[in-house]
């Protein structure tokens, strides 16, 4: 009893920054969500915001958007930083240097992200330049849908790293022993990668998941020094959305994108979560 | 638990407007100063600041551009002169004035306060701004008035003791009106005009006009009235992307989320007005009478004493031509406003504000209605009779007040000018770098296809 008594000493700090910061400010923003206006005089609308919400052209766009941006930008930056963890796994403690490099792009800010873009990609940036001299046609990369396959290469460039050593850090608590007793055995790389890596990876997968996620929402800063406040089209994401409508006082509208997005993250990594369960129950 | 905590934090770093612009650094947050009963002796004085705010206090945000005041002290005068002209009016004496500061970080950070506040159910109790496109407190007034931070004033108005309702004109007045009922309260506004001595033109087209028609005039004199153009003389520079609102009329229903016209149809009128725009330099003006283009404010009314345009001046009846739409339409835009914020404790007091701003006296004499770009709302003023006083007095003489009244007479669309509104117009000069050929790496189906995808982007948010 007294254990559990510390135990609650310990995390009721934390607990109490949870429920101030993130419980609170979330119902408040829930009920908004079924408002009109705000304080006292506010009208209470059930649904019909949602209604309105989730049939707006606009909200479409922006969710199609940002839900193509995850579904393209994620499982990519998985195979890319999985890929490197792996290539790096033996190599750990021989190239130390090589993990710090992986996390420049990472901690650079984000006005250098910027400018490299237009360096590479504007009218008259080095990739049009390049494609003129072999003699291609010239893109506008930053207009129309192009410019969305360069926020993906941006994004990539920016949080492989970052990825990378998440999940190199899941590889290398997985006992050498066991890939030791598997070369006796005469098992293939793929085998150790299936029966040995994979089945231990899972919670690391998850969590660098999740980092995956908050990085492809922390890339709307770039979005925005790019696009402005309304890109084209195809770079019109669900931060444009909420921060332009924030600015319109349409709060109602803000609310409802938000807790939008929260619900499908929410859905996609609880979905994801039970499956990693799944998988390391069989471990236990 | 975590991951929902994670993906909070994830969302957390979304940065503001602000933030991606990479101006939010102060913490800083500017305190509503109060109104002192005393002017300062001089405009040398330093803003009268008070620290702490008396809840009872009635408080008005005020927001205010250039033209109005260029430093913080002038707006600091500014707030003291409209405190003392209401309590001169017998008007609320406790007022404290939250001025959102002209430019800069400063003006950021108080935008986001005062959003924040409104969010919150609280904010200032009266609202006095000039119509701003760009870092607005209300970026479009008409999305504000849906979303029920105004307060409904009807009832209010029916028991108005002071200001002057009847006069006011009334299709600008609507323009601030919702289904709820009138919501915003416009002061003043703007459209297009041509003005030609009376001499020369002697009336105004009739109602049912059409840009068609005007571009057809063979005289010559509706169509050089049908764009606003490039005009030198008297140091201004005249605002020819107007023409691209004025031309096609209807723009938006914002109860519906409607933008009234088509891609094809902002295409159509921006290469309309670019060759128009073409013709008018290589033709020159030989062979018309003499005119001045400009917004329908004093200046072009030929109000101020000392002021001459051409050889016209305040005694030269004049005939002024509005820009008619491609469906006859009139189309003025609201260039400031009052409104009174929907939790407002001090509803009365904050009506005494809005009613007095309406009166034929403040009207005339407060700086707000003559030291800006803009029509007075009240259909009185500026007549020999009831003039602006401005160190002297501003007025028309009676035939050119009648033709005030004839123009005022044909306005039929009016929108407040907003971002909305910006976005429509703005592309006009891309438009003519394109047509000039200085611009070789856009066309102009595409500038107008990514205004009309921004339009879409706006009024959906």
């Amino acid at each position: 009893m007294r254990k559990t008594y510390h135990a609650y000493l310990l995390i009721a700090p934390l607990m109490v920054g949870c429920l101030l910061f993130y419980i609170v400010p979330f119902v408040l923003i829930l009920r908004h969500s079924f408002l009109r206006g705000s304080g006292r005089t506010a009208q209470f609308l059930g649904l019909e915001n949602y209604v309105e919400v989730i049939g707006s052209e606009v909200f479409a766009l922006a969710f199609g958007n940002s839900m193509k941006f995850l579904a393209v930008g994620l499982p990519l930056i998985m195979l890319f930083s999985y890929l490197i963890a792996l290539l790096l796994q033996h190599q750990v403690d021989r190239h130390k240097l090589l993990k710090s490099v992986f996390l420049f792009p990472y901690i650079m800010p984000v006005v250098g992200s910027v400018l490299l873009i237009n360096l590479l990609f504007t009218e008259a940036g080095l990739v049009n330049s390049l494609l003129s001299v072999l003699g291609l046609p010239v893109q506008q990369w930053l207009r129309g849908t192009h410019a969305f396959w360069v926020l993906i290469l941006l994004y990539l460039w920016k949080s492989t790293g970052y990825s990378a050593i998440l999940l190199l850090a899941g590889l290398i608590t997985i006992p050498a022993e066991q890939y030791e007793s598997a070369d006796l055995d005469g098992a293939s790389g793929w085998q150790k990668f299936r029966y040995i890596t994979t089945p231990q990876m899972w919670y690391s997968v998850f969590f660098a998941a999740i980092f995956a996620v908050i990085n492809a929402f922390k890339c709307f800063r770039e979005i925005f020094l790019i696009g402005g406040e309304h890109p084209v089209d195809a770079l019109y994401m669900l931060q444009h959305f909420i921060n332009n409508s924030f600015s319109n006082l349409n709060y109602s509208k803000v609310a409802v994108a938000s807790v939008l997005l929260l619900v499908v993250t929410v859905v996609f990594f609880g979905v994801f979560y039970a499956f990693v369960s799944r998988k390391e129950a069989f471990r236990e | 638990m975590i991951v929902f905590l994670l993906l909070v934090a994830g969302c957390a770093e979304l940065p503001s407007a602000s933030y991606a612009d990479g101006r939010l650094e102060s913490s800083a947050v500017p305190t509503p100063s109060a109104a002192a009963t005393e002017i300062p002796e001089s405009d040398e004085k330093e803003p009268v600041v008070n620290e702490e705010i008396d809840p009872n206090a009635l408080r008005i945000c005020l927001d205010v551009g250039q033209g109005l005041a260029y430093t913080e002290r002038d707006l600091t005068v500014l707030e003291l002169k409209i405190a003392d002209a209401i309590k001169m009016a017998d008007g609320p004496e406790n007022i404290i004035f939250d001025s959102i500061p002209l430019e800069g970080s400063e003006r950021e950070i108080a935008l986001e306060r005062i959003r924040t506040e409104i969010m919150a159910g609280e904010g200032p109790d009266v609202f006095i701004m000039t119509a701003k496109t760009v870092d607005a407190l209300f970026p479009i007034p008409e999305k504000a008035m849906q979303e029920g931070i105004f307060l409904t004033l009807d009832d209010y108005i029916q028991n108005a003791e002071l200001g002057d309702w009847d006069n006011l004109t009334q299709p600008v007045l609507e323009a601030g009106r919702t289904e709820e009922g009138q919501q915003l309260v416009p002061m003043l506004y703007t459209l297009p005009v041509t003005v030609y001595p009376k001499e020369s033109v002697p009336e105004i087209p009739p109602v049912g006009t059409t840009w068609q028609d005007m571009l057809a005039d063979e005289s010559g004199i509706l169509r050089r009235a049908a764009l606003m153009h490039r005009f030198e003389s008297g140091g201004l520079e005249m605002l020819s992307e107007d023409s691209v609102l004025s031309v096609l009329g209807e723009l938006v229903n914002y109860e519906t989320g409607e933008i009234l016209f088509s891609e094809e149809d902002l295409l159509h009128v921006m290469k309309a007005l670019l060759t128009l725009e073409e013709e008018i330099d290589t033709e020159g003006v030989a062979g018309l009478p003499e005119y001045f283009q400009g917004r329908l404010n004093r200046l072009p009314m030929l109000t101020l004493r000392s002021e001459k345009v051409l050889s016209m001046n305040r005694e030269t009846p004049v005939t002024m031509i509005p820009v008619y739409s491609l469906n006859g339409d009139v189309l003025a835009t609201v260039r400031a406003y009052t409104g009174i914020n929907r939790n407002t404790k001090h509803p009365k007091e904050a009506f005494f504000v809005v009613d007095y701003l309406m009166s034929t006296q403040a009207q005339q004499t407060l700086k707000l209605f003559h030291g800006f770009d803009g029509l007075p709302i009240n259909e009185k003023v500026l007549s020999e009779e009831y003039p602006q006083r401005d160190g002297g007095d501003l007025y028309l003489i009676d035939e050119n007040f009648e033709a005030l009244g004839n123009i005022r007479n044909q306005i039929s669309k009016v929108y407040f000018d907003n971002s909305l509104l910006r976005a429509i117009r703005s592309p006009y000069y891309t438009g003519q770098g394109i047509q000039s050929s200085e611009i070789t790496d856009q066309t102009l189906e595409g500038l107008v296809s990514e205004t009309y995808d921004a339009l879409k982007q706006i009024l959906g948010e």
